[in-house]
């Protein structure tokens, strides 16, 4: 009978957790055996049932082997049954210095082998998931930490109100801040300096800053949305073309009305009315006028393409520019 | 019977001629006409669906289109089983759909002489669809007859229309649609000239002018807007009454359809029956039920689509009117009922203005068979109609 700890299941749905956790389990076993065979198993793909037999078929050198089998929770339907019955054969005969890590990424698809495994008593390594946004803020702290260095408490918080929801964004931004920023500790102005709010941006405040007159923020927006998702460009223009139509209602509004009753005309919140009243005077009726043509130009363009030929997401953000842009000029 | 079709008496010679033809080429003799993939084309309500409807009876004839036979009527009544009528709900007709027509296509008749497919809207068709249908069409089945219908046999894949013979159909004069009205529908005289004129020469929405107030009453609500266009905010409120009044018009059509539709779904899938319990008929309708639900959806969007263009096509009219005044041209007018306001827009306004007018008409007409946001791209209309 082996020893039980030769298997082990890491499981988690925070990829950069699960992967620090197989990074180190690596470490530590190529540690008693630095020359250890390592293969790799994509549960997903469709020939990783055969790569499996592949794997765990007796090795002509007799040499020691470190499979790794990831993404279980969304294993190829093949794979999953005989995964179950296969690692039932392997903690019978599984030697001493051969290793198999198993990976759950979360979800509730693969519970089937994770029970299967738990019952077998190996090796669990689970990955806590961490919860926006105090787990995050923990979580910033003890990454400082690891790499020795302090950082300011609003410098920390305007870190994580500008990457947002992203733990991996959030490390690999520590990361950076640390190998950048000289001083000790990390202040406010450096954080600024690196990041400045450009995590989620939604159509709304490419919109919001078009209406505002601020044409470059807008398209500082539009870049930074293309970057996350590049097929939002018919959205943006709804966006655009929603507040636009919200302007005009409130232009044919008689200055005297109170904010309560021009709510309920354009349907919107009271609160936002002095910010539309704010943007409205950014805007003459021409200028309005104008904006509604290229709006309907480029939202045909999003949608249809141009004359006939559908456009990649660099097209897409370029008509998108040039329509902001022409918009933007006859801001006040 | 051939008497519903009106104004298109060259068109029905060459289809009656058609007809005999194909009963000579079945039986072995020459023929100058045989062909069995056909396209009729023709404007929007001048009777491209009649036309095919009628041909296919003609076929199915012993008599060659008697009117009077068991044949003839069960073809007129939509019940014939070797007639199949196939109408695109959706803004498109896809490959899926595409495939299990052609085999319908290769299919014996039952009853009939032919097996007779009527393809209603072949416009639609996306190219995948088109290219799809092309082996079904040149080398049909040997007792397989196409029917295709579009507006133009422009508008239809070169290659499908390459295989086909072409029947173009004209917009009936308004004389005659009126004469039909009265004849047909029993309207009184002066409406049925009212409305024949104002259908723009779309026999189906004439009747439905002389028969509707409703539509009547939207008609003219649409004829109201090149007098609001007074500023910015009216523009827009003008888009959206436009918009409204398609949807308005799209739910009147469908909500009742859709309902009934459902209810005979699920009957289908046994609820009312006795022994099943509605958990396991939801679960076991559940998909077909989506299936329908997505096909609604689509029926539901071209509708609205359908509606606005046909405003659009009575505001294009209008500045026709108008232009036609200006230029002193000496034709009748198609909203002749508003010929005083027409008269007085005419004087206030410029002969390039109204020519450029149209032209925003129908450049807004082409963009509405895309996926455009049709509030965006109407609003963009107004306000360039009330800057020409």
């Amino acid at each position: 009978m082996t020893s039980n700890s030769n298997i082990i299941l890491i499981s988690g749905s925070a990829d950069l957790l699960v992967n620090r956790a197989i990074k180190k389990t690596i470490a530590d076993i190529k540690k008693v055996n630095p020359t250890i065979i390592i293969n790799e198993i994509d549960a997903m793909r469709e020939d990783s049932y055969s790569t499996l037999m592949d794997a765990i078929s007796p090795n002509l050198f007799g040499d020691a082997s470190l499979i790794i089998i990831d993404r279980i929770n969304v294993a190829e339907d093949n794979l999953d049954e005989k995964l179950v019955q296969t690692l039932k054969n392997i903690k019978d005969h599984i030697s001493d210095d051969n290793y198999l890590i198993v990976i759950h990424r979360g979800g509730a698809g693969g519970t089937g082998i994770v029970k299967a495994l738990q019952k077998l008593k190996i090796e669990e390594i689970k990955c806590e998931n961490i919860k926006f946004p105090g787990g995050f803020i923990d979580f910033a702290r003890s990454e400082f930490k690891l790499r020795k260095r302090k950082i300011n408490e609003d410098a920390s918080e305007a870190l994580l109100n500008a990457i947002g929801d992203d733990l991996e964004g959030l490390a690999s931004a520590i990361n950076q801040l640390c190998f950048d920023v000289q001083t000790d500790p990390i202040d406010l102005e450096s954080v600024k300096k690196y990041y400045s709010g450009v995590a989620s941006v939604q159509g709304f405040e490419i919109s919001s800053a078009l209406w505002n007159g601020n044409v470059d923020l807008a398209l500082d927006n539009l870049y930074n949305l293309f970057e996350n998702d590049s097929n939002s460009g018919v959205y943006v223009v709804a966006m655009m073309g929603n507040s636009l139509r919200k302007l005009v209602k409130l232009s044919a509004i008689p200055a005297s009305t109170n904010d309560y009753a021009i709510a309920q005309e354009l349907s919107v919140n009271p609160a936002s009315i002095k910010y539309l009243k704010m943007q409205l005077k950014h805007w003459t009726p021409t200028s309005l006028a104008n904006a509604v043509v290229e709006l309907a130009k480029v939202d045909a363009y999003m949608r249809a393409g141009y004359e006939g030929v559908s456009l990649d997401a660099n097209q897409k953000r370029f008509l998108l520019e040039t329509t902001i842009r022409k918009i933007g000029t006859a801001a006040r | 019977m051939w008497e519903e079709l009106i104004g298109q008496e060259f068109s029905v010679k060459t289809l009656v001629s058609a007809a005999k033809d194909a009963k000579d080429a079945l039986n072995g003799k020459p023929t100058s006409s045989f062909s069995q993939a056909w396209l009729i084309t023709g404007p929007p309500g001048s009777g491209r669906s009649t036309a095919a409807k009628l041909f296919a009876a003609s076929l199915q004839c012993e008599e060659n289109g008697c009117g009077n036979c068991i044949s003839c009527i069960s073809v007129l009544k939509n019940t014939h089983p070797d007639v199949k009528v196939i109408t695109p709900y959706g803004l498109s007709y896809g490959i899926e759909e595409t495939k299990n027509l052609t085999k319908e296509a290769a299919m014996m008749p039952g009853l009939g002489i032919w097996n007779i497919i009527i393809l209603e809207d072949a416009d639609r068709l996306t190219k995948e669809a088109g290219n799809a249908l092309l082996k079904a069409i040149e080398e049909p089945a040997r007792f397989t007859m196409w029917i295709l219908c579009a507006p133009s046999s422009k508008d239809v894949l070169i290659t499908i229309k390459s295989r086909c013979r072409v029947v173009s159909l004209r917009t009936p004069p308004a004389d005659e649609i009126a004469e039909l009205l009265i004849k047909r529908d029993g309207v009184d005289k002066a409406m049925a000239h009212f409305a024949a004129n104002a259908s723009l020469g779309h026999v189906g929405r004439a009747k439905l002018l002389a028969t509707d107030e409703k539509v009547r009453e939207r008609r003219s609500q649409v004829l109201q807007v090149p007098f609001e266009l007074k500023d910015l905010p009216s523009c827009f409120a003008a888009a959206e009454k436009l918009v409204n009044a398609a949807i308005e018009d799209a739910d009147l059509q469908t909500d009742e359809l859709d309902e009934e539709e459902l209810d005979s779904l699920m009957q289908a899938y046994g609820e009312g029956a006795v022994g099943i319990t509605k958990r396991k008929i939801e679960r076991l309708a559940s998909g077909a039920k989506k299936e329908l639900e997505n096909s609604q959806k689509k029926r539901y969007k071209r509708i609205t689509r359908d509606r606005l263009d046909l405003s659009l096509q009575e505001l294009a009219a209008f500045y026709r009117d108008v232009l036609a005044i200006q230029t002193g041209a000496d034709i009748e007018l198609f909203h002749t009922e508003m010929k005083g306001s027409i008269q007085r827009m005419a004087e206030n306004t410029s002969i390039n203005s109204t020519i450029k007018k149209i032209d925003i008409v129908e450049a807004t007409r082409r963009m509405l068979p895309t996926e455009a946001a049709e509030l965006l791209v109407l609003e963009s209309m107004t306000v360039q109609l009330a800057r020409a």
